[in-house]
C-alpha cells in the first residue's frame, strides 16, 4: 500500500500533471508521513520526491508554498529528516520575495521543535542557516510578511541566546530593531517595540547610555502612533528605559530626565485607547526619581505655581507651562477612569509613588479616600492595600475628614473589603480622640453585626488600643461606666462589653501606667475572655501568660504557683517586645497583603501537619468501610449501614474544613463509601430476589447508579495508584455479575463489555506486581467460556459471588480529582429567568472546573422532564492552565416546554475516555461514550416572560 | 476651499445651540435648539438668515441633532412644520426616542400651564420626528455624493455624540455637548485621532476645574445617610432623565454595600418611563453597565419602589426622586410642602436652579419661611445639599480634546463670553491654535488648505515602506559588545528615509509618482545605453598591439538620457 501510494505520488507530483493533482499529491504526502505507522525510508523517499518537486516547480508559489509547509511540518514530527529539509529550503530564503516567508516558517518552527527545546540548540541551528547579511537582507524585503516573521524570529531568539550564540551581533540587532519600529505596518512596529524591550531586558545594565538614549527616543515617536497596540508597547519601552536611567551610575545627572519621562507618560495617561491607559499607570508606578513638583502635580487638575526658578531649562524641558499642563491630573484621571483596570492600576501606581514623598502621600491620600466608595469591588480591595503599603510606610497620615468614609467601609457588605479596612485600621495612627472613639464604635458595631469576624475584630481593637494609649487613658472612666454595670451582673455575651475589655487589657499590657486607673473588676472579667483574646492576638502572646497576668490583676490567686507575680510583670514588658516583634513581621510581609484574599494562610509547617493527619484520619475511615464486607455477606443489613453512614457523617465533617491537597482524597474516599453502600444495597436486594420478585425497578436504579460512581472512581481521579485501580475494575466487574444476576441471562453487549474490562484488569496486573484476585480468575475464565459459543452456558453467578472478597487497600498516592462547580447567578425560586414557550432560552452557567486536561471531554446535560438537550463544552473554552478554572457559557436551551415555568435540571458530565465498547446510539446528540457525573446536579428556575 | 461658519444659536451665550457650516458647497445644520430664557423671538435662532427667500430645502443639505436636550433640539418641529424644512435630519437611536418626549414635555407645559399661544403641536413633532435618520456611533453615513459624517460618543446624556463631517478633504467635528470624565451611569467622550480643519466645541465651563467626581458624591452620600439614620426623609428633585438616573445608580450601589433597607421611591410617570429607554439602550452607557447588564441590569434597581401618595406622611425614613427638579410646582413642590417644616429631613437642589422657582429661593441664602403665594407659607427647617454633578467636561477636558484632536482652527460655543475669551486666550498661546468665539448670527471664514492628490504605484510604495538596513550596516564600525561609542549611537538614530520617485504629469491624468524601475515600462520607450568613448591618438611602436583605453568608459547603468 506504501509504495503504491509512494509511486502515484512521484507520478503526480510531475509538474505536467494539473493542479488538482498536485495539490491531491500533497495531502496523500501528508498523509504518509503523518501515519505513525510509515516505515522510516517511506518516509525519507517521500520527503526526497517533495524536495525534487520544489525544484521542478520553480515560480509556482501556489504549489511551493504548501509544499514548504509540508515539509517544515514532516521535519518537525521526524527529526532526522530536518537537515534535509533545511537544506532545500535554505535558497528560498535569498532573494527577500513572498516564498521567503514561508522559508522563514519552516526554518522557525524546526527551531522551535529542536530537541533542546526552543532553547540554545535552536539558536544555534537558527544560526547555522542564517547569516548575518542574509538576516539583514531579510528585514529590509519589501515584502511585509518577510518582515514580520524574521523579525518574529529574531525577537524570539532575543531571550533565549544566553550566550555564545546570537543570530546577529548586538548592535545590528538594535539597528534591526530600530530601523523596523519605524516600519509601516502596525505589527511589525509593535514586535519591533517588543524586541527593543527584550534587547534592553537581557542586556540590563550593561547598556551604554547613549544606547539607552536611542530606543528611548524611538520609543517617544511612537507615542504618536495610530495604532493603539503600538502605543502600548511604546510605553512600555519607555518604562524600561526609564528604569534603567534610573538604575545607571550617572543617575544623578537623569533626575531632569527622569521628571521628563514621567510627564511624558503623564500625558499617554489621558489617551483614548484603554489598553494604553493601563500600561500607561503601570509605567508610572515604576518610575523613581522624580522630583515632588512634577509628582504633585499629577495629582492636581489644576496647574500648580511654576517650578522652582532656580533651574536651568534645559534641551528635554520644553515650554515650562505645557510641561505642567500635560502631567495635570493624570492620576485625577486615572481613577475616575471609566474601567475599573485602569482605576485599579492607577490604585497600585500611587500608591508605589506614595513612598517618594510624603507631601505627595498626602495629597494622594485625599484621592484614595475617595475611591473607597467606588462602584467596583476590586478598586475598593486596590485601594486598601495601597493604603496599607502606604501605612507599612510610615507615609499614612489621616485626617479627621479622611474617617467618615474610611470607617463606612467596615459595614461594607464583602467580607474581603471589610477584612482589608480593619488590617489598615490595625495600622493607622488616628489624629485625634475624636477619630479614636468613633473607630472604637465602629469596631463594635461590626462585631454586632458580624459576630463571626470576632477574632480579627479583636486583635485590630488590642493594636488600636495598644498604640493609642493616651487617647484610652482619657477615655478609659467613660468605657469602664459603659460596662461596669450600676447593678447586677455584668454580660460578658454582649459583644460591646466584651470589645471594651479587649480594650483595656491591650492598652494596659502596653501602657503600665495605666493599670492602676483600671477597676480591678475588669481584669477577671478579661479572665473569661482570655481564650478569645489570646486567640485573635495569635503569635504575639502567648495564653498561659496572658491568664497569669490577668490574675496577677484581678488579684484571683492563680493556681500554677511558678508563674506568680513576678513571671506576670515580666509579661507586660515582653508583649511590648512581643508586638514590636509581630508588627515588624506585619511590615515585612506588607506586600503578602493579598492573604486576607485566602484566608486559610496559616504557616506552612502547620498545614503540612495538619494534612498528614488528616489523610491518616481518613485512611482509617475507609479500612473501617472496608471491615464491613465480612457483614454484608453475613446480610446484617441494619448493622452495615449504620456503620457505613457514620463513616460518611465523620468524613463529611472533616470536608467542612479541608482544603488543598487532601480535598481529593477525601472526595475519593467519600464516592467509596456511597459505593459499598450501594453494594450492600444491592446485596440485600439480590438474597431477597431469590425468594421472591421484587421491584426490578429499584434494582436497576441502584445498579445503574453503582456503574454511574465506578466510572466516576475510575476516571474522575487521574494519578491513583494501580493496586487501588484494580480495586476499583474489581468492583465494577462485581457490577456486571450483579447486572448478570438480575437479568439472569447475558446478554451479548453486557458479555463483550465485561470482557473488555476483564482484560483491562489483566493488563494491569501484568503491568504491575499485584496479582489477579480468585474472583477475577473465574470471571476471566467463565467469560471466555460464554465468549467461545453462541449459545452461551449460564455463568456461575452465585460462586462468582461468593468468591469475591473485599480487600484492603491502601489508597495513598498523589491523585488529583477532576470536578466541577456549575452555578447560575442571581437564580433562584425567587428570582426566576424569563423564558417565552417554545422558544430558546439562553442560560448563562458559571463553571469551574477542577484539574480537567485538554483531552477530557465534558458536557453539560440539561434535563426539564423526559427531554434532555448535551451541550459540549470545548475545552478551549476554558481560560487559564491552572488547575482550577473558571468560565461562562452562554448555552440555549431549545425545548422550553409550554407552560407557565419549570424547573432545569444541569449538570455537568464527562465521559469516559477509553471504553471503547458502546452502543451506537446513532439518533441521538450527546456523549457517545459512558460518562459520569463531575459536579452535582442544580436547578435552574424559568418563569414565563409575563407571568411574572 | 473655504469653511463658513454661521453662527446662529449659543454663539457666547448658553441656550439655541444651532451652527449652520459651509463646507465644499454643502450646508450642514448641527443643532436646531431653542432659548428657554425668553419667550418672545428670540427663543428661536434666526432662520432667515439661513436663506432670504425660505426655501431651506435648497439652502441645506443636512440637519444633524447632537443630543436630545431642548436647547440643542427644541426648535426642530417649528422649523420642518412651521418653516417648511423637509431634508434629511440625523440624530442617535436614544435621541429619536427621548427627543418627542422632551418636545412634547415642554410643548404642554407652555400651553397647559402658561396657557401660551402654541408654536407647534403635538402632530408637528409626530411628523417631524418621521423625517429623521438614525444614526450609530461610529457609523459613518454617506449624505450624498461628498459629504460624509460620522457621530462619536460624547458622554453627557444618553445618546449624545459629537459628530465629525467630511466634504473632499475637509474636515471638521462638532462636539455639541459633552463630558470628559465619565460618570455612574455615562462612559466618557471618546473620539479617534482626525486630521481636522476645524474643530467647534462647548465651552461651558470655559475657565473651571473640577476636582475628583468622587469628592462630590462623598458628599452627597454622607449627607443623605446622615439623615436616614437620624430617621429623616430626604427629597431629590430632579429632571427625569439624566441626573435621577445617575444619582439612584449611586445610591442604589451604597444601599447595597452598606446592607441598607430604607426605601428609595420613584415618584411615577416620565421618570419610569425614562428608565425603560435606559433600560434599552444599555449600548449607550457605561462600561461598567454594559459589563453587568446580562446578570443583571444596572437600570432595573435593587432598592427602588414605586412611590404612592399615601406614602408622603408614612412614618420612617425613605428617600424620594421627585419631579420636576427646581421645584417650580407639580409633585416636588407637593412633598416639598410636607417635609420642609421637619428639620429631620434633607432637599437637594440641582447644581443650577431658574430665577423665580423655589429652588432658586433655596440656593440663595437660607430662607426660614417660604412664600409660595398670598396664602401659603412654607416653614423651611429641613437642611439643604446641593449638588454639584454637571455632564459638562471641564476647561481641562476641553484642553485635552482640542490637544489630542489639534485642528487647524477652534470655535468655541455654548459658553458665557468672558470665560470664552480666557480660554481662547489659552488655545492660542498654550496649543498654538488659532481660535475664535463668534457671538450669534456671526460668521467666521476659515481657509484651509490645497491639496493635490497624485497616484502612487504599487512599486512606489513598496519602496518607501521599508528601510534599507544595509546601508546602515556598512558605514556602521564593526564592535562586537555594548559600547557603540558616539559615533555608532547617532548611526542607529540616523533614518531619515528618503524615497525617491519620478513624478509624471500627463495631460487629462492624475498625476502620477513613480519608481525610476518602471518609468520606462509607462513610457514605453527602450532602454538605450549611450557609451563614451574617449580615444586619442597614441604613439603606436611596431611591435605594440593597440589597445582601447578601457579606463575612460562612463558608468552607464541604465541612467538614461530622459532623466529630468
Amino acid at each position: 500500500m506504501e509504495r503504491l501510494l509512494l509511486e502515484r505520488l512521484e507520478v503526480h507530483l510531475d509538474p505536467l500533471s494539473d493542479e488538482r493533482r498536485r495539490l491531491r499529491a500533497l495531502a496523500s504526502a501528508r498523509a504518509l508521513i503523518a501515519n505513525p505507522d510509515s516505515s522510516d525510508s517511506t518516509r525519507r523517499s517521500t520527503v526526497d520526491a517533495l524536495i525534487r518537486s520544489l525544484d521542478a516547480h520553480y515560480g509556482d508559489p501556489a504549489f511551493l508554498r504548501p509544499a514548504l509547509k509540508l515539509l517544515g511540518d514532516a521535519a518537525v514530527l521526524h527529526r532526522p529528516l530536518a537537515p534535509s529539509v533545511i537544506a532545500a529550503v535554505r535558497p528560498f530564503l535569498n532573494g527577500g520575495k513572498s516564498l521567503a516567508a514561508d522559508a522563514i516558517a519552516v526554518v522557525a518552527s524546526i527551531a522551535e521543535s529542536s530537541p533542546e527545546g526552543g532553547g540554545e540548540g535552536g539558536v544555534s541551528l537558527l544560526a547555522s542557516v542564517l547569516d548575518e547579511d542574509l538576516v539583514l537582507s531579510l528585514a529590509s524585503s519589501p515584502v511585509s510578511l518577510v518582515r514580520s516573521r524574521i523579525l518574529n524570529l529574531l525577537v524570539s531568539s532575543i531571550g533565549r541566546a544566553q550566550s555564545s550564540v546570537s543570530l546577529l551581533r548586538p548592535h545590528l540587532m538594535l539597528q534591526v530593531l530600530l530601523g523596523l519600529a519605524v516600519d509601516l505596518y502596525p505589527l511589525v512596529r509593535r514586535v519591533a517595540l517588543d524586541g527593543i524591550m527584550a534587547f534592553c531586558e537581557v542586556a540590563g545594565s550593561d547598556l551604554d547610555g547613549s544606547i539607552i538614549d536611542c530606543c528611548y527616543d524611538r520609543a517617544v515617536e511612537l507615542f504618536r502612533d495610530e495604532d493603539e497596540l503600538v502605543r502600548s508597547a511604546a510605553v512600555r519601552v519607555v518604562s524600561k528605559c526609564g528604569q534603567m536611567f534610573a538604575a545607571s551610575k550617572e543617575r544623578m545627572g537623569n533626575m531632569e530626565r527622569m521628571d521628563v519621562i514621567f510627564v511624558q507618560l503623564c500625558s499617554m495617561a489621558r489617551d483614548m485607547s484603554v489598553k494604553v491607559r493601563i500600561e500607561a499607570f503601570l509605567a508610572l508606578g515604576k518610575v523613581q526619581l522624580v522630583s515632588e513638583n512634577v509628582l504633585l502635580q499629577s495629582l492636581s487638575k489644576k496647574v500648580l505655581g511654576v517650578r522652582s526658578g532656580s533651574k536651568t531649562i534645559t534641551k528635554w524641558s520644553v515650554n515650562e507651562s505645557k510641561f505642567s499642563l500635560s502631567a495635570a491630573g493624570a492620576f485625577v484621571h486615572g481613577i475616575e477612569d471609566e474601567f475599573y483596570e485602569v482605576r485599579t492600576i492607577a490604585c497600585q501606581s500611587l500608591g508605589m509613588l506614595a513612598t517618594f514623598s510624603i507631601q505627595f502621600a498626602d495629597n494622594a491620600l485625599n484621592l484614595l479616600m475617595d475611591m473607597l466608595n467606588d462602584d467596583a469591588e476590586a478598586v475598593r480591595l486596590q485601594t486598601l492595600q495601597t493604603l496599607f503599603h502606604m501605612a507599612t510606610h510610615d507615609h499614612l497620615r489621616v485626617q479627621e475628614k479622611h474617617m467618615d468614609m474610611f470607617l463606612g467601609l467596615l459595614a461594607d457588605i464583602s467580607a474581603l473589603i471589610r477584612r482589608a479596612a480593619r488590617k489598615v485600621l490595625q495600622l493607622m495612627m488616628l489624629p485625634d480622640i475624636e477619630t479614636f472613639k468613633s473607630a472604637i464604635n465602629c469596631l463594635i458595631t461590626n462585631l454586632e453585626t458580624y459576630p463571626e469576624e470576632e477574632e480579627d475584630i479583636f486583635s485590630v481593637l488590642c493594636y488600636i488600643g495598644k498604640n493609642h494609649g493616651n487617647f484610652f487613658a482619657k477615655l478609659a472612666k467613660e468605657f469602664a461606666q459603659e460596662i461596669v454595670p450600676s447593678c447586677g451582673e455584668l454580660s460578658l455575651d454582649s459583644p460591646r462589653v466584651a470589645a471594651i475589655v479587649v480594650l483595656f487589657i491591650s492598652s494596659s499590657i502596653s501602657n503600665e501606667h495605666l493599670t492602676c486607673n483600671i477597676p480591678v473588676a475588669i481584669f477577671s472579667y478579661a479572665v473569661s475572655l482570655v481564650g478569645r483574646i489570646s486567640c485573635s492576638l495569635g503569635n504575639a502572646l502567648n495564653r498561659d501568660a496572658l491568664m497569669a497576668y490577668l490574675c496577677h490583676h484581678s488579684e484571683i490567686p492563680f493556681s500554677d504557683t511558678t508563674l506568680k507575680s513576678k513571671v506576670a510583670n515580666e509579661m507586660c514588658h515582653s508583649w511590648s517586645l512581643h508586638s514590636v516583634i509581630s508588627e515588624v513581621k506585619v511590615k515585612e510581609n506588607l506586600l503578602s497583603m493579598n492573604e486576607i484574599a485566602t484566608h486559610l494562610k496559616h504557616s506552612q509547617k502547620g498545614v503540612e501537619q495538619t494534612d498528614e493527619e488528616l489523610m491518616q484520619s481518613i485512611q482509617s475511615i475507609l479500612e473501617k468501610v472496608v471491615e464491613t464486607w465480612p457483614l454484608i455477606k453475613l446480610h446484617c443489613a441494619h448493622e452495615v449501614r449504620r456503620t457505613l453512614r457514620t463513616c460518611k457523617e465523620e468524613l463529611e465533617m472533616i470536608a467542612w474544613n479541608v482544603s488543598g491537597s487532601p480535598s481529593a482524597l477525601l472526595e475519593f474516599a467519600l464516592q467509596y463509601v456511597q459505593i459499598i453502600q450501594l453494594i450492600a444495597e444491592i446485596w440485600e436486594k439480590l438474597q431477597l430476589k431469590k425468594s421472591h420478585i421484587v421491584g426490578t425497578m429499584t434494582l436497576e436504579f441502584l445498579l445503574e447508579k453503582l456503574s454511574m460512581s465506578l466510572r466516576r472512581m475510575r476516571y474522575g481521579f487521574p494519578g491513583l495508584s494501580r493496586e487501588v485501580e484494580c480495586h476499583i475494575i474489581e468492583l465494577t466487574l462485581l457490577g456486571f455479575v450483579f447486572r448478570l444476576c438480575e437479568v439472569g441471562t447475558c446478554s451479548n453487549f453486557v458479555l463483550k463489555k465485561l470482557q473488555a474490562i476483564t482484560s483491562s484488569a489483566e493488563f494491569l496486573c501484568v503491568e504491575g506486581s499485584s496479582k489477579l484476585s480468585e474472583f477475577a480468575k473465574e470471571l476471566l475464565r467463565s467469560c471466555a467460556e460464554g465468549g467461545t459459543g453462541e449459545t452461551s452456558q449460564p455463568f456461575p453467578i452465585y460462586k462468582l459471588l461468593e468468591l469475591f472478597n473485599l480487600q484492603q487497600v491502601a489508597f495513598t498516592g498523589r491523585f488529583k480529582c477532576i470536578k466541577a462547580e456549575l452555578q447560575v447567578f442571581g437564580n433562584d425560586s425567587e428570582n426566576p429567568l424569563p423564558f417565552v414557550p417554545g422558544l430558546p432560552v439562553g442560560i448563562t452557567f458559571q463553571i469551574t472546573v477542577h484539574n480537567i486536561s485538554t483531552n477530557d471531554r465534558l458536557w453539560l446535560r440539561m434535563a426539564v422532564g423526559v427531554s434532555v438537550q448535551y451541550v459540549f463544552l470545548d475545552s478551549c473554552q476554558f481560560t487559564g492552565r491552572d488547575e482550577v478554572r473558571k468560565f461562562a457559557v452562554n448555552t440555549p436551551f431549545y425545548a422550553t416546554p409550554k407552560v407557565p415555568s419549570f424547573l432545569l435540571r444541569a449538570c455537568m458530565l464527562m465521559e469516559c475516555p477509553s471504553e471503547n465498547v458502546t452502543y451506537q446510539k446513532k439518533d441521538q446528540r450527546g456523549p457517545k461514550d459512558d460518562i459520569f457525573l463531575v459536579c452535582e446536579e442544580i436547578e435552574v428556575y424559568l418563569v414565563k416572560i409575563d407571568s411574572r | 476651499m473655504a469653511i463658513e461658519c454661521l453662527v446662529l444659536g449659543a454663539g457666547q451665550e448658553v441656550g439655541k445651540s444651532c451652527v449652520v457650516v459651509s463646507i465644499g458647497g454643502k450646508r450642514i445644520m448641527f443643532d436646531c435648539g431653542m432659548h428657554m430664557g425668553y419667550l418672545d423671538h428670540r427663543r428661536y435662532p434666526d432662520f432667515s438668515r439661513i436663506s432670504e427667500t425660505g426655501d431651506f430645502n435648497s439652502a441645506l443639505t443636512c440637519i444633524i441633532i447632537t443630543h436630545f436636550h431642548l436647547d440643542h433640539v427644541g426648535a426642530l418641529p417649528y422649523f420642518t412644520e412651521v418653516c417648511g424644512y423637509q431634508g434629511p435630519i440625523f440624530m442617535t437611536y436614544p435621541t429619536k426616542a427621548l427627543a418627542p418626549l422632551m418636545l412634547e414635555d415642554y410643548r404642554k407645559v407652555m400651553v397647559e400651564r402658561r396657557g401660551e399661544e402654541e408654536q407647534f403641536s403635538y402632530d408637528h413633532i409626530v411628523d417631524c420626528m418621521k423625517k429623521v435618520t438614525t444614526l450609530d456611533l461610529k457609523q459613518t453615513v454617506q449624505v450624498d455624493k461628498d459629504l460624509q459624517i460620522r457621530a462619536y460618543y460624547a458622554g453627557h446624556v444618553l445618546g449624545a455624540v459629537m459628530i465629525y463631517a467630511k466634504v473632499g478633504d475637509t474636515a471638521m467635528v462638532y462636539t455639541g455637548d459633552y463630558n470628559m470624565t465619565p460618570d455612574r451611569h455615562l462612559g466618557a467622550a471618546q473620539i479617534d485621532r482626525l486630521q481636522l480643519d476645524l474643530l467647534i466645541t462647548e465651552s461651558t465651563y470655559a475657565t473651571t476645574i473640577r476636582d475628583s467626581k468622587y469628592a462630590r458624591e462623598r458628599e452627597f452620600l454622607k449627607a443623605v445617610h446622615k439623615c436616614i439614620s437620624g430617621g429623616g426623609k430626604v427629597l431629590i428633585p430632579t429632571f427625569a432623565l439624566g441626573r435621577a438616573q445617575e444619582l439612584c445608580i449611586l445610591l442604589d450601589d451604597y444601599w447595597e454595600r452598606m446592607n441598607l433597607k430604607i426605601p428609595i421611591y420613584f415618584s411615577a410617570g416620565l421618570t419610569i418611563q425614562a428608565n425603560m429607554y435606559y433600560k434599552m439602550f444599555i449600548g449607550w452607557t457605561s462600561q461598567k453597565i454594559k459589563d453587568t447588564y446580562a446578570i443583571r441590569n444596572t437600570f432595573d434597581f435593587k432598592h427602588v419602589c414605586p412611590f404612592d401618595r399615601s406614602l408622603i406622611n408614612a412614618s420612617g425614613p425613605c428617600v424620594l426622586f421627585a419631579t420636576p427638579g427646581m421645584i417650580s410646582g407639580g409633585f416636588s413642590l407637593e412633598v416639598f410642602k410636607q417635609w420642609a417644616p421637619s428639620e429631620k429631613n434633607l432637599v437637594t437642589l440641582p447644581g443650577y436652579c431658574v430665577a423665580g422657582t423655589i429652588g432658586h429661593k433655596l440656593m440663595s441664602g437660607k430662607p426660614t419661611r417660604i412664600d409660595l403665594d398670598k396664602d401659603t407659607q412654607i416653614d423651611v427647617r429641613c437642611q439643604i445639599h446641593q449638588l454639584s454633578f454637571s455632564p459638562h467636561t471641564d476647561a481641562k477636558g476641553i484642553m485635552d480634546l482640542v490637544e489630542f484632536l489639534s485642528p487647524k482652527h477652534v470655535i468655541l460655543v455654548h459658553g458665557e463670553k468672558p470665560k470664552m475669551a480666557t480660554l481662547k486666550g489659552r488655545i492660542q498661546s498654550e496649543l498654538g491654535i488659532q481660535c475664535y468665539d463668534p457671538a450669534n448670527n456671526e460668521t467666521v471664514l476659515i481657509s484651509t488648505t490645497q491639496n493635490v492628490k497624485i497616484n502612487a504605484t504599487k512599486m512606489f510604495m513598496r519602496s518607501c515602506s521599508h528601510v534599507d538596513l544595509h546601508s546602515v550596516t556598512k558605514s556602521a564600525p564593526c564592535l562586537s559588545d555594548f559600547s557603540f561609542g558616539d559615533s555608532g549611537a547617532s548611526n542607529l538614530v540616523r533614518n531619515e528615509k528618503v524615497a525617491e520617485g519620478i513624478l509624471v504629469m500627463e495631460k487629462n491624468k492624475t498625476a502620477k509618482i513613480l519608481c525610476e524601475d518602471e518609468f520606462l515600462q509607462t513610457l514605453h520607450v527602450k532602454e538605450h545605453n549611450v557609451q563614451f568613448q574617449y580615444s586619442r591618438p597614441l604613439e603606436v611602436c611596431r611591435e605594440q598591439v593597440s589597445c582601447q583605453s578601457s579606463s575612460g568608459l562612463l558608468p552607464s547603468n541604465g541612467s538614461s538620457p530622459e532623466r529630468w
